[in-house]
């Protein structure tokens, strides 16, 4: 009998958790369930293919799946291999990292042409049962949002190809790309260009893109600088906000520098719209809505005018967010949020939450990982007043007739991804299919 | 005599404190970085991208002394800190700072790690 703590999901969230629990808890037991075969998450799936640093991750990672103390239990989906109910009966406690698993839907006259920015991404990091992208005859491509996800996807489409050859993006993506006619992309935002949602780093990434262009419009430019907005990237306005003016400024800044024409003999044009609101989608014409700035500073919100522009659209993305899913309906789920109801991470009495599942579809690996660590805390502190009791190993018993793969069993997977991509000189291949996987891991 | 004399002068006294305000010395080689000498002595600095600058976990606060005489940060570097939990203007990135002589006794902080992600009312953006 030992401390028995189950994590649900295998990416950053479960894995932070996890290294701290070990380090705190002398002895514990981990057990990590994941619905796909293989390890990590939306470093695996989401992560773009151009962007190994953040990949570097792994190794830790990997490194804590193959302790004595931690077992990995790939292909077991947890609200329907195994219950809630199920796993409270067999651990100490259980903590839910099952990140957010959907996306939010684009609520336009003609909002079910768009096709989801996370199935692309999906597409190009070969998820298997993902759905597949055709760019034939596709010039001018317009996304809605301009978060990190909607660069991440500006960047996949604009990039020369022997940038993304070198990378473990999908062959098959890799093939539709090398034909790709991409001429434009608008990028949307709702609010003005103080107000964007990507991340500087991702933006000037981007910009360093050889053969691209990227143009900004003056008048939206002007017109998202009111009065409250200047208030958001004057860092002597308010020392509270240091953090967050600071880094608002220098996106500004950088947004501010583009030109306002496009360079010729560019191969990709990038438009970064903002103050523009979708209302409708049809026969090729995206209309958007013309938007003006309203409220106080850091709560500004876009209120329509009269006015609507209308552009050509071949293909159109939604960008405007991942979403959770209510994974077990035992627990307590926050729609609107699409979180798991939680204090610092507690949701009841030996049960906890960490990751996007925890705060929402927000923030980089860092805020993932603080937020993991904090959940991390609130288990020990319990642990520490005597509230977790020791349990017999007994989950097998409810597997029996599954195929589960172990971390062992991963490893296989990893090996024969990594030798696939040498064949074609990168650093892996993906398996796209569960059989597969499942064939090369459990060939014991 | 000479060799000694250079390894003396080629190591400095570094003092961390961690979030709950405990102080560790360690001893640091000049070169190499602070995340190095943070996993070289145990010390609960993370570096998930390895060193890359490319994900600011092993976000550190210097004294202003210190901050203000050590080699500025480089855009990418900067780039980086604006997505750092609870940055201050002595932050910087222990992947990017070189331990130089300058550092010798000096006090380096761990941000307090994991308090209240949204402590501003203001959501991190959406990814
Ligand atoms: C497109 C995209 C690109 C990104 N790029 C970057 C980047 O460049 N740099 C950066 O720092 N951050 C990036 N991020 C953010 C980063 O990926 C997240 O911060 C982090 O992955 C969140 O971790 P998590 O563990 O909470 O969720 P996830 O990573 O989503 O992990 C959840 C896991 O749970 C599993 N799961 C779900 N439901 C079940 C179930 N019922 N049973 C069992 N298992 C289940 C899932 O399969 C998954 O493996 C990106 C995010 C996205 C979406
Ligand atoms: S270790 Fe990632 S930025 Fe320093």
């Amino acid at each position: 009998m030992a401390l028995r703590f189950s994590l649900v999901g295998s990416g950053p969230a479960a894995f932070f958790t996890a290294k701290s629990l070990l380090k705190s808890i002398p002895n514990c037991k981990i057990d990590i369930f994941e619905k796909f075969p293989t390890p990590y998450g939306l470093i695996r799936y989401g992560v773009a293919p151009d962007h190994p640093e953040i990949k570097n991750v792994i190794t830790e990672f990997s490194q804590l799946g193959q302790l004595e103390q931690v077992r990995f239990f790939g292909n077991i989906k947890i609200g329907t291999d195994i219950t809630h109910s199920q796993l409270i009966e067999n651990y100490s406690a259980v903590i839910y990292a099952h990140g957010s698993s959907s996306d939010k839907a684009l609520d336009i006259i003609g909002g079910h042409l768009s096709k989801s920015a996370r199935s692309f991404v999906e597409w190009y990091n070969a998820l298997p049962g993902c759905d597949s992208f055709s760019l034939k005859g596709i010039k001018k491509v317009a996304i809605i949002g301009n978060g990190n996800v909607a660069i991440d996807l500006v960047r996949i489409m604009g990039s020369p190809i022997d940038r993304l050859e070198k990378t473990d993006i999908s062959n098959i993506a890799l093939e539709e790309l090398r034909s790709s006619q991409i001429e434009n992309i608008e990028v949307i935002g709702r609010r003005g260009a103080i107000q964007s949602a990507m991340t500087v780093k991702e933006l000037r990434m981007l910009s360093n893109i050889p053969g691209i262009s990227i143009r900004v419009f003056e008048d939206e430019i002007r017109d998202s600088l009111n009065e409250s907005s200047q208030k958001e990237i004057d860092v002597n306005y308010d020392k509270e906000h240091f953090a967050n003016t600071r880094a608002r400024k220098r996106l500004f800044d950088l947004i501010n520098s583009f030109p306002r024409e496009h360079k010729t003999n560019s191969r990709v044009k990038i438009d970064f719209r903002y103050l523009l609101s979708p209302i409708r989608y049809e026969q090729g014409i995206l209309t958007l809505q013309k938007n003006a700035l309203v409220g106080n500073s850091y709560k500004q919100i876009a209120r329509p005018l009269d006015s609507t522009i209308e552009i050509p659209c071949d293909l159109l993305f939604r960008s405007i967010g991942y979403k959770g899913i209510h994974i077990d309906g035992e627990l307590p789920y926050d729609n609107k949020e699409g979180i798991l109801i939680n204090t610092e991470g507690k949701i009841s009495e030996n049960t906890y939450v960490s990751g996007w599942a925890k705060t929402g579809p927000y923030g980089v690996i860092d805020a993932t990982m603080r937020s993991s660590f904090e959940t991390a805390e609130t288990i020990i502190k319990d642990y520490n007043k005597g509230v977790f009791t020791p349990k017999e190993d007994k989950i097998h018993k409810i597997l029996e007739n599954k195929p589960v793969v172990t971390f062992q069993d991963w490893l296989k997977i990893d090996a024969y991804e990594i030798s696939q991509g040498k064949l074609s000189g990168k650093p892996r291949e993906k398996v796209k299919n569960i059989e597969k996987m499942l064939e090369i891991a459990l060939n014991r | 005599m000479i060799r000694i004399f250079r390894r003396a002068f080629s190591q400095v006294r570094l003092n961390w404190i961690t979030p709950d305000g405990k102080e560790i010395a360690t001893v640091a080689k000049i070169g190499e970085t602070l995340l190095e000498n943070a996993h070289a002595n145990g010390i609960d600095l993370e570096g998930a991208c390895e060193g890359s600058c490319a994900c600011s976990t092993c976000h550190i606060i210097l004294e202003p002394h210190i901050y203000d005489c050590i080699k500025e940060a480089t855009a990418d570097e900067e780039d980086m800190l604006d997505l750092a939990f609870g940055l201050t203007p002595t932050s910087r990135l222990g992947c990017q700072i070189k331990i130089s002589q300058e550092m010798d006794n000096c006090k380096i902080k761990l941000p307090s790690g994991s308090v209240n992600l949204y402590v501003d009312g203001h959501k991190p953006k959406p990814h």
